[in-house]
């Protein structure tokens, strides 16, 4: 339990001491395992020397306390399960499924196991393998087929915000007759819907050009391309327009990709690697397309889609065609605040007298390392107080799509990180991430906690531009 | 194999059906702690969350013969958590009460499965702060921190566990709860009970919950940092700080080889000619601390120190700690397999101690790399191995060995912060005379006549034999257990 | 039960040697070996009248000053048990370093161990929990036993060296000890400050030990007609300077507490001035010490002095900071029992324990006086420990751990 930073020694498997329960059966070729994981991979398991300090980082560990509910434990599954020595039991791939792939424990890693490609390959291998109740299956179709295509989400939100204009919503969320008929995880989704937005959404436009005053000597100071992101251009289109005011502000030239798709983590967190790999193809062709001038960035404004960005060159890196490609738009992919502090935007003009405090999206902190920037870029604001959020890198439960495949475990992940918003005093809580936005503003107003979850380029807009509506 | 042992069914009664785990897939993750050379499969893991329960618990257990094994984060370094015969896991994980802070007082009561860090957080704002800090701080529990008497890297000044514990309620393996004198929170009269029990390693009694000290958290610090040619000019340097009289909060040092693997991995910019790195930190008055950091600068420069950097930036001393919590991720990075050894030695002997474990590698043809605790003069040899070459797995158990004799030889310990567990039991008798031996078999009969807590770690048992270094191939995990 | 004084027919041993053989004869024999030390002989239950009286001392020819070795670049000592804290503090000095333990000259090093003694410098630099390494004892079979070590880290085996740590020479005939040193400190600065009430450190010490002000040393007592309490600095002189104004801009802000004088000084006028201090209790026919929560010593101060205005002038010095408190003088038997009830009465409101180190004579009409109360829980242990340690009860038998059960007829008169 003492010191020095765990690693006492690895598993010393040449020593003839193998491991495992049920030993007689660890002959050569004696199981057959079901998870088949490829030798690099395989080797981020061996190089993980149970140390253990990833428990505390892990949110599921935090809730429960069990070490199979652990990063550490997980890996131990995993092994076992490529090693044959374990079967993928209903419980072993709860245990795995209960992962919110936040990598948060690789942060906390010493090692430097890449924890999420562990999780990702043997949920891929084990994706074909297991059966599905009839919500799951319709679930899962939302999540692949519906949510990954604007068009199609649009259409799908129709029904939705023609009730929320009639002014029904209300009675469609509190209904107790609806909400027992339907299965938890619809009422989840659409508890998360937010209470209002325009009937229809319009397309940004391809192009907008650099705000003089951002430029030097008459020249932007870079092209930035812009990720979307379908749920947010959905949803959260203001955050996208604000984006691009802010973008223009900083001296840069902003183009809107019509062709970009989905970038693929939906797909990709759920084990389905080829489909993901697809997408990626796609935005490749999108954002580095080989007949103009390639952009300078690639910026979203979405935790999970920069993310996944920065894994397309891992993700592509077989591909002879892509591959390169991906690799530049990875080392390119910004998230919007990085952007804003590398481009050393100006100190905002308007004043704005709010207690806020900062929940850091996982795959913002953890994935891609942003922790500074938005704190400097909310601190730079006149008259805001930023009040530290206790466990602020933890998950809030929302985790891509998992708040809608584990309800129960997001909820205590949400009711958690809302009690810790409640002890700062703050109204406002601000995050970089879609999806932590949705799952804590709907986790708050079902508990009936007074809270506006904003993302910070909309504080940062109000402070630059204060009532200036964003650009059509 | 043993998932229907009567006890399950009565143990759930105890805790609940959703606080015991006796799935053998779920169960397999438990086979081992931060030490997975050592397996052993237990037949259940049980949660308690209060005393009460962890009283029920272990008389279930004393009535199906089973053995009691506390467990908290499963941190230990050697092997301490591991469950041999089929026993049962008792764990703290789910007893996480922050009970009481008494700031006017100066103590706090947390449950044993509290994280050591969870502690301090608690503590923000007020000044105060839990001070034993083990690199596993932030995962590792106050109850597993006591049981192991955990050290640090502040310990130099400010003392390990044993230093910052006032009380501890423990259930002994009868079921009896019992605490320690005057409530935990005063002096009394009488041998310290509580010092003999942190430390035990979970052999005497589980313990449940402990009133700690929390003393002020320092607030002004100069750090400080150089590199030197030699080893032995690093390691005088260490020395003469302390002669001077001056009591630093940490002084760590890292060798040649894992100043090339850090920088390799994390490009901080230190030298990679350099044999040896110096991190060392001073606290207390901010305006004497100047002056203390000139004469500390004076010796490392009387000791060939080169590109020598004090400072109060607070960034740039994160920064250096930073390189040096992740020195041994480094490791990982250089070498897939590598084995850390945990020894103390006076801390004049560092010179010739560093050269001596030098050559005991050369010996074996073994590459060892140090990064440590240098002002407590407990080291940490890392010696570096490819596992697939058995004759190297064996040369690395005995390289083990010889370094560890040898610190005891030179006036050291085989252990200054790890512990026994069943890594070093082999070793005892090394360190110890038959006598102690047999005293500290006395004590452990006085809490647990039966041999029912933890038996076979720390100090060798009639019961349970456990090896590491002889493999037999009809038992699962790293250790044999043979029945005697 | 007559409070026996030690029996004259003292056996001066200066080796292991010659206590292994000590003990082995005496198991033989049946005969206690009974050593209470020079200030606690009236701490515990007197011993039995049959037993052999140990004083172990170093042969000062062979052992300078009682050091065995002096490891003074790892600012540790292994010395003789039965070395004198002045024979240590003068041999330490020719290397600048001290043993930072605030005991009598005359006790030595084997009984400030066994009797967890401490002062007001455990502020800065703990009590022998915290100092001590290493100890070498003879067990109850007359063997040599070797715990703990000389580096300052140390976790193999079971940590018996600090259970011995106020164990009343109960386990074992300690004969050596490593301990940690510290280097003596430029200049003392000793501060008296005058209180308009017992209970200021109560209210203010926690945040006190925030700021610059934190003393090395704290104690206060009830000096003719005022509570005095006083400070000490240790350090660089530039330090202490620091440290005093930061105590005056604190005595500024917080009522109550006045400045008396402060007086910049060597390390050793600050011992001979706290040795001076606690004079008074070797005089002491009536001498109790209670241990309370510390946030509680001046508010306990506070009841004993109102009893003592009323019953009989008591002196009382206390440690703010970790609830001790030593109170007692020249009592009549009667008034010595109130005191002791006094004391029973505080520290079983609040958790603590007290012992008595001078008792009063026993008188015929007076119920019998506990040495310690109330009693505690862990008292099981603490026989069972007994009998694996000294399984023939030679080692000051009887004058803690006295019976198997609680010894509820023995507990204080209540």
């Amino acid at each position: 339990m003492t010191t020095d930073t765990a690693p006492a020694r690895k598993s010393v498997s040449g020593l003839g001491l193998t491991t495992g329960r049920g030993a007689p059966s660890d002959g050569e070729g004696a199981n057959k395992p079901i998870v088949d994981l490829d030798p690099a991979t395989y080797d981020r398991a061996l190089a993980c020397v149970h140390c253990g300090l990833c428990l505390p980082a892990c949110p599921t560990y935090t809730q429960n306390g069990l070490e199979a509910d652990s990063p550490r434990g997980r890996i131990y599954l995993m092994k076992g399960l490529a090693d044959g020595k374990i079967e993928p039991t209903e419980s072993v791939v709860e245990h795995l499924d209960l992962c919110l792939d936040c990598r948060a424990c690789e942060t906390a890693c010493p090692s430097g196991v890449v924890y999420h490609e562990l999780i990702e390959a043997t949920r891929e291998q084990l994706a074909g393998k297991r059966k599905r109740s009839l919500v799951d299956r319709f679930v899962e179709w939302v999540f692949y087929h519906v949510f990954p295509f604007p068009k199609r989400l649009k259409w799908a939100m129709w029904p939705a915000r023609m009730i929320q204009k009639v002014g029904l919503w209300p009675t469609v969320v509190r209904s107790p007759l609806l909400r027992r008929a339907l299965p938890e995880q619809i009422n989840k989704m659409r508890d998360m819907l937010p209470p209002k937005g325009p009937m229809r959404v319009k397309n940004l436009r391809e192009h907008y050009p650099a705000y003089k005053e951002g430029c030097v000597d008459g020249k932007p100071r870079a092209t930035v391309a812009l990720l979307t992101g379908c749920v947010g251009s959905v949803l959260f289109q203001h955050v996208n327009r604000q984006s691009v005011r802010l973008l223009q502000l900083a001296g840069c030239d902003v183009v809107v990709p019509r062709s970009q798709v989905c970038c693929g983590a939906i797909h990709h967190h759920g084990g389905r690697h080829k489909d993901a790999a697809g997408f990626a193809r796609s935005n490749v062709d999108a954002f580095l397309d080989v007949t103009h001038r390639e952009p300078d960035y690639i910026v979203n404004n979405i935790a999970g889609c920069g993310a996944m960005l920065k894994e397309y060159g891992h993700l592509l890196a077989d591909d002879a065609d892509h591959g390169p490609r991906a690799e530049r738009l990875s080392e390119r992919s910004r998230d919007i605040m990085q952007l804003l502090v590398e481009l050393d935007l100006p100190r905002p003009k308007h004043r704005m007298e709010r207690k806020v405090t900062y929940h850091d999206a996982c795959h913002l902190a953890h994935a891609q390392k942003v922790v500074d920037a938005p704190r400097r870029l909310l601190q730079s604001i006149d008259g805001l107080e930023l009040v530290p959020l206790r466990e602020s890198d933890m998950c809030c439960g929302a985790a891509g799509t998992y708040n809608l495949a584990q309800p129960e475990m997001a909820r205590d992940l949400a009711e958690r990180k809302i009690k810790h918003i409640q002890s700062t005093g703050c109204r406002t809580c601000v995050t970089g991430n879609v999806g932590c936005a949705m799952q804590i503003q709907s986790e708050a107003d079902r508990l009936g906690v007074e809270l506006h979850v904003t993302h910070p380029v909309s504080l940062l807009y109000e402070a630059y531009f204060g009532d200036d509506p964003p650009p059509r | 194999m043993a998932s229907a042992h009567p006890a399950i069914a009565e143990l759930a009664t105890v805790v609940g059906p959703d606080n015991i785990l006796a799935d053998p897939d779920e169960l397999l993750v438990y086979e081992c702690d931060g030490f997975p050379i050592a397996k052993g499969q237990p037949t259940a893991v049980v949660f308690p969350t209060t005393t009460e329960q962890v009283s029920q618990v272990i008389r279930t257990l004393v009535k199906h013969d089973l053995q009691i094994v506390p467990r908290g984060s499963g941190t230990g370094l050697a092997g301490g958590a591991v469950v041999y015969d089929g026993g049962v896991l008792v764990t703290t994980s789910r007893m996480t009460q922050i009970e009481k802070i008494d700031l006017p007082n100066r103590y706090a009561v947390v449950q044993a499965g509290v994280r050591n860090f969870a502690l301090t957080e608690a503590l923000a704002g007020s000044g105060y702060h839990y001070s034993p800090d083990p690199s596993s701080q932030r995962a590792s529990t106050i109850g597993g921190n006591c049981s192991t008497n955990a050290g640090g890297i502040n310990t130099l000044k400010h003392g390990v566990t044993t230093n910052h514990i006032l009380g501890l309620e423990f259930v002994l393996p009868d079921g009896t709860i019992m605490h320690t004198r005057a409530g935990g929170v005063c002096d009394g009269v009488g041998p310290d009970l509580p010092a003999l029990l942190c430390g035990s390693e979970g052999t005497f009694a589980l313990i449940t919950r402990i009133w700690c000290r929390i003393v002020p958290q320092p607030a002004h610090f100069r750090t400080f940092y150089a590199v030197y040619d030699s080893t032995f000019d690093a390691c005088k340097t260490v020395t003469d700080v302390i002669a001077a009289g001056i009591l630093p909060t940490s002084m760590e040092m890292m060798d040649g080889g894992m100043i090339e693997a850090v920088e390799a991995a994390f490009h901080f910019g230190f030298p990679t000619t350099a044999q040896a790195l110096l991190l060392l930190e001073i606290d207390g008055i901010d305006q004497v601390l100047d002056q203390q950091m000139k004469e500390i600068v004076a010796i490392a420069e009387s000791n060939h120190a080169k590109d020598i950097m004090s400072c109060s930036d607070p960034k740039k001393r994160a920064e250096l700690w930073q390189a040096r919590k992740k020195a041994f991720g480094a490791v990982g990075r250089i070498s897939h397999s590598y084995c850390t050894q945990d020894a103390c030695v006076p801390r004049s002997k560092l010179p010739e101690v560093m050269a001596e474990v030098g050559k005991l590698g050369d010996k074996f043809g073994l590459r060892i790399t140090n990064v440590f605790h240098a002002g407590d003069g407990n080291i940490h040899p890392i010696m570096l191995f490819d596992e697939d070459d058995p004759q190297q797995v064996q040369n690395v158990l005995r390289l083990s060995e010889e370094v560890l004799e040898y610190c005891i030889e030179v006036g050291g310990t085989i252990t200054g912060e790890h512990g026994v567990g069943v890594e070093k039991l082999h070793l005892m008798d090394k360190m110890f005379n038959p006598q102690t031996l047999d005293t500290f078999d006395r004590i452990k009969r006085a809490f647990d006549p039966k041999r029912r807590i933890n038996d076979a770690k720390l100090i060798p048992s009639d019961k349970l034999h456990v090896e590491l270094l002889t493999p037999v191939t009809n038992q699962p995990g790293g250790a044999v257990v043979t029945q005697v | 039960m007559t409070d026996t004084t030690i029996d004259n027919t003292t056996n001066t041993i200066t080796n292991s040697d010659g206590l292994a053989e000590l003990v082995t004869q005496c198991a033989a024999s049946k005969t206690p070996i009974v050593d209470y030390g020079v200030a606690h002989t009236g701490l515990g239950f007197p011993p039995p009248d049959e037993h052999i009286q140990l004083a172990y001392r170093p042969d000062l020819n062979t052992t300078a000053g009682g050091v065995i070795e002096h490891y003074d670049r790892d600012m540790t000592v292994r010395a003789h048990a039965g070395a004198t804290m002045r024979e240590l503090r003068d041999a330490l000095k020719t290397t600048r370093q001290f043993l930072p333990i605030d005991a009598d000259d005359d006790l030595t090093l084997g009984e400030v161990v066994t009797h967890n003694v401490y002062g007001p410098m455990r502020v800065a630099y703990g009590s022998v929990r915290d100092l001590l390494l290493g100890l070498h004892y003879i067990d109850g079979q007359g063997r040599d036993i070797h715990v703990g070590g000389r580096t300052v880290k140390n976790v193999a085996g079971y940590d018996v060296t600090r259970f011995m740590v106020g164990s009343l020479g109960e386990f074992g005939l300690v004969h050596e000890a490593t301990i940690r040193t510290y280097a003596i400190p430029e200049q003392a600065t000793l501060i008296d400050l005058k209180l308009d009430d017992p209970g200021l450190f109560d209210r203010v010490l926690s945040q006190w030990m925030l700021t610059d002000a934190a003393p090395a040393a704290l104690s206060m007592s009830n000096e003719p007609e005022r509570w005095t309490a006083h400070l000490i600095y240790l350090g660089r002189s530039s330090a202490c300077a620091v440290q005093r104004r930061s105590l005056e801009t604190l005595i500024d802000q917080t009522e109550g507490v006045h400045l008396i004088g402060s007086t910049d000084g060597t390390f050793d006028r600050a011992q001979d001035e706290l040795s001076a201090r606690r004079v008074w209790r070797r005089g002491a026919t009536t001498l109790v010490k209670l241990m309370v929560p510390p946030a509680l010593t001046g508010a306990a101060c506070g009841e004993i002095q109102t009893w003592g205005e009323s019953n009989a002038p008591v002196t009382i010095e206390a440690m703010p900071a970790h609830g001790c408190i030593f109170t007692g003088g020249e009592l009549s038997p009667h008034g010595a029992r109130k005191l002791g009830d006094l004391a029973n009465h505080i520290c079983r409101a609040h958790f603590g324990q007290f012992a008595w180190h001078a008792r009063p004579p026993v008188i015929p009409e007076a119920p019998k006086i506990a040495p310690f109360g109330p009693l505690q829980p862990d008292w099981p242990m603490m026989w069972r420990l007994k009998k694996a340690m000294d399984p023939k009860r030679l080692f000051n038998p009887g004058r803690f751990i006295t019976t198997r059960s609680h010894p509820k007829e023995n507990d204080a008169n209540n």
